[in-house]
């Protein structure tokens, strides 16, 4: 049976295809991370997260800037997963060394994940904690994120992390550091520190858009502005939930775009310490590649800054990136 | 349909009688599920028969129809459906149809290689969340130019797999030979170009089967290719804008997006059909191919990501296809919806009053992975799933979803208290910093159990089995 009416037709059409482009009134703003010698820190280059102006890869309507990419080191792995060992060696014991190592890789940023302070884990004290954190600021001159407990939720757990972050803020005055994560919960006191030592704060909320829209009303009424924010929406990774992710980071973004200008501090996408917690674990699984597939998914999506386990997937996700145009935002 | 679809727009074109025929207590409900795309409009009855209705129901039906067609890819019984988007962004609606995925053989490969392969493609199977993740169609290749060759690698195929197929050659007599190897199904034909198109489309007439329309990197000669085959009679189209890694990744991805966004932002209807892929091209290039099979993964990841409906792949390899089947299986869940399982109590094995009892979260990947655990190490164990709103243990902590209340509650609701003589509740390693709190909301004995379900068995053996606790009753 024939679709249709059927025709006669020789001669092919000629049909025009205009653009379909929406112009934003809302940019993404710019955050700075790490402060040179000369701009009062120790770190041998800056680094700027955001200016995006339209959704990403969509370059016919404009040109973003191109993404950040971090690598992160963990002071304290509990259980090193599946080919993390392999990837590494023994540097992941010592946080110092894998900095070394990582930095040999040319990451954008480094981020730092200082965990054992977790009175509820290792219970490393703030004191140990910032000499740590100086070894690191010598090992590297690289912007650095430096974070600390990522889902502070006890009581303990939060006014540790307020501490950590306080003091760091503190300690590393004018280094530019991208610090968190501050949540609804509890914001305030990392929020002056940071203001008063001129460093970035790190927004965390659940995959959710308002609250993400909230925290950065409750830091600007505080003084930091969105250009002193990176705002963190992740909750899952690939197969793990990272569909709210993807959705919520879209939603934010258009937000901004729209004009929103709560909406508008640049985002981050965190995939490793998901895909290796991952509890999705069948063995063809490449972490790296399965790592590189999230990672390209969150940057679709509107991350301005990814932070990643794998140096392959760095590479991977840098060359890719390459292949595209980027504008200086 | 426009997503700005109201359900009173809809509710005005149905009868308004409240029958009740179509199962739902009146034409208004009817209408919101009508919206929400969960039930079809021919399951009101009097709309269908009644020919004063009659107008409606076209109406109604156009109204209700996706802006990007949806094409039937069949072989026998098997249907692999592409395309029936409604909405550009996945959080406006959701995502419908799962972009389909078609491995490659070709026409120079001996029968046995063939058989292999195919045999392959259709054994790959992984377990999530309650479904199996498959491929889904077998994309026939002539590299040989030859119809005869064709012919018969088609034939190899159809002997030995069920899946539903593409053709693929850009000479008409090739792609005939194919095609008459198979009567009643309705394989994919790839491809008309500007040079082939007349002759491809007598074939897709004469087989009624769909056709992809193929402009690589040229949006508007694609465009106008669409025009001209619609003008001929044929109406289920596909389109390919030209798939290209390396250089030609960004022109890739920037013609999937700005063909889809035409549709949905500048009214484009000619545009409005199923978008194909070939990630396959990255073995055009030279170089390892360990390279190809990474690019190739993450360019057909990109494409899932935008807006591909389906897409061509070499690679066949676990590590390749595995991040690729959970990344489609993930964009195209329904956001409205949580992955989640029914909470309360779930019995593993045959568990008596001295079996271990643990709870986890509703999210159905955890669920699943524990449960499956659990069974592993052949125990009886009893399941309590908390309704964390579909979040995973450590985002149901961390977002508040996950408290200790709601474990009592849970606790209390599942009637295990008369099941076991025991009071001790195994809590997941990731709601540890809960467990003080679940012990006076429970009035339990908690045990803090491993970070990773995998380790339940040795978990038990050790702190249950081997202290076996529940001798001292309560
Ligand atoms: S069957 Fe049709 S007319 Fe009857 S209640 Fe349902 S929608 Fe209304």
């Amino acid at each position: 049976m024939p679709q249709g009416q059927v025709n006669l037709i020789r001669r092919l059409f000629t049909l025009s295809l205009p653009l379909p482009i929406e112009s934003y009134r809302g940019v993404i703003a710019k955050v700075k991370i790490g402060a040179t010698k000369s701009e009062g820190g120790s770190r041998s280059y800056s680094t700027t997260v955001g200016g995006a102006r339209t959704l990403p890869f969509y370059t016919f309507e404009g040109l973003n800037p191109p993404p950040v990419l971090a690598l992160e080191v963990y002071d304290h792995l509990v259980s090193p997963p599946v080919g993390v060992m392999e990837a590494f060696g023994d540097v992941i014991m010592d946080p110092v060394e894998w900095i070394r190592v990582v930095d040999r890789f040319n990451p954008d940023i480094i981020n730092l994940n200082v965990r054992s302070i977790s009175p509820l884990t290792l219970n490393r004290s703030v004191k140990d904690a910032m000499h740590l954190l100086e070894e690191v600021l010598q090992a590297t001159g690289r912007p650095l994120m430096i974070t600390g407990i990522m889902d502070p939720i006890h009581t303990e757990d939060i006014s540790r992390n307020t501490e950590f972050l306080k003091q760091a803020a503190e300690c590393f005055k004018g280094e530019r550091l991208l610090i968190g994560p501050v949540t609804v919960e509890a914001y305030e006191t990392v929020a002056e520190a940071a203001l008063t030592n001129g460093h970035n704060l790190l927004a965390k909320s659940n995959m959710d858009v308002n609250q993400a829209i909230r925290l950065n009303e409750l830091l600007s009424a505080k003084g930091v502005s969105t250009d002193r924010i990176v705002v963190d929406v992740t909750t899952g990774a690939l197969g793990y939930g990272i569909e709210y992710t993807l959705s919520t980071m879209e939603r934010l973004r258009l937000r901004a775009l729209q004009g929103d200008r709560m909406a508008g501090s640049p985002m981050i996408f965190f995939v490793s310490e998901n895909v290796f917690i991952s509890e999705f674990r069948e063995p063809p699984l490449n972490l790296s590649i399965y790592e590189t597939a999230a990672a390209v998914a969150g940057l679709m999506s509107g991350a301005d800054l990814v932070s990643l386990f794998y140096v392959e997937s760095l590479h991977m996700v840098r060359s890719l990136l390459s292949e595209f145009p980027w504008g200086g935002g | 349909m426009a997503r700005s679809l109201s359900p009173l727009e809809v509710y005005n074109l149905l009868p308004k009688t409240n029958c009740g025929k179509c199962g739902e207590a009146n034409c208004l409900s009817f209408a919101t599920r009508l919206v929400n795309l969960e039930v079809e409009i021919e399951k009101c009855p009097p709309l269908v028969e009644e020919v004063k209705y009659r107008e409606n129901y076209f109406k109604l039906k156009d109204l209700l129809k996706p802006l990007i067609r949806e094409v039937l890819i069949t072989r026998g019984g098997k249907a692999v459906r592409i395309g029936g988007e409604y909405v550009l962004y996945r959080h406006e609606f959701t995502y419908r149809r799962p972009t389909a995925i078609a491995i490659d053989v070709s026409d120079n490969m001996t029968p046995e290689s063939i058989i292999d392969r195919v045999k392959q493609i259709e054994s790959l199977s992984y377990p999530y969340i309650g479904k199996e993740l498959k491929l889904d169609l077998i994309a026939v290749r002539s590299v040989t130019g030859d119809p005869e060759s064709f012919r018969k690698a088609v034939r190899v195929v159809l002997g030995s797999s069920s899946l539903p197929i593409v053709l693929c050659s850009l000479n008409p007599d090739v792609l005939k030979a194919g095609l008459s190897e198979m009567p009643g199904d309705k394989p994919l034909i790839y491809a008309a170009t500007v040079d082939n198109w007349s002759q491809m489309v007598e074939l897709a007439l004469a087989y009624d089967c769909p056709l992809v329309v193929s402009a690589p990197n040229n949006p508007v000669t694609l465009k106008s290719l669409v025009k001209t085959l619609l003008e001929c009679g044929l109406e289920d189209l596909v389109l390919d804008p030209g798939c290209m890694g390396g250089e030609g990744l960004y022109d890739t991805i920037v013609n999937f997006t700005m063909l889809r966004k035409a549709v949905f932002r500048a009214n484009d209807s000619l545009l409005g059909f199923p978008l194909l892929g070939a990630p396959i091209s990255v073995w055009l290039e030279n170089g390892r191919a360990l390279d190809r099979k990474w690019e190739e993964c993450y360019l057909a990841g990109m494409l899932i990501v935008r807006f591909a409906d389906v897409l061509i792949i070499h690679s066949l390899d676990g590590w390749v296809i595995l991040p690729l089947l959970i990344l489609r299986d993930n964009i195209y869940t329904d956001p409205r919806k949580p992955v989640s399982v029914k909470p309360g109590l779930y019995k593993i094995g045959t568990p008596n009053e001295s079996s271990p009892v643990m709870f986890t979260s509703n999210f159905a990947l955890t669920y699943y992975t524990v449960s499956s655990d659990i069974q592993a190490a052949k125990v009886d164990a009893y399941l309590i799933v908390v309704d964390t709103e579909g979040l995973s243990v450590t985002s149901a902590v961390a977002g508040r979803k996950l408290t200790a209340d709601k474990v009592a509650d849970a606790v209390k609701e599942s009637g295990i208290e008369n099941l076991v003589k025991h009071r001790y509740l195994i809590i997941p390693g990731r709601a540890s910093k809960l467990s003080g709190e679940i012990e006076e909301a429970t009035n339990w004995k908690v045990l803090v159990g491993p970070l990773d379900s995998s380790e339940i068995s040795k978990f038990l053996s050790e702190n249950w089995y081997g202290k076996k606790l529940w001798e001292a009753g309560r």
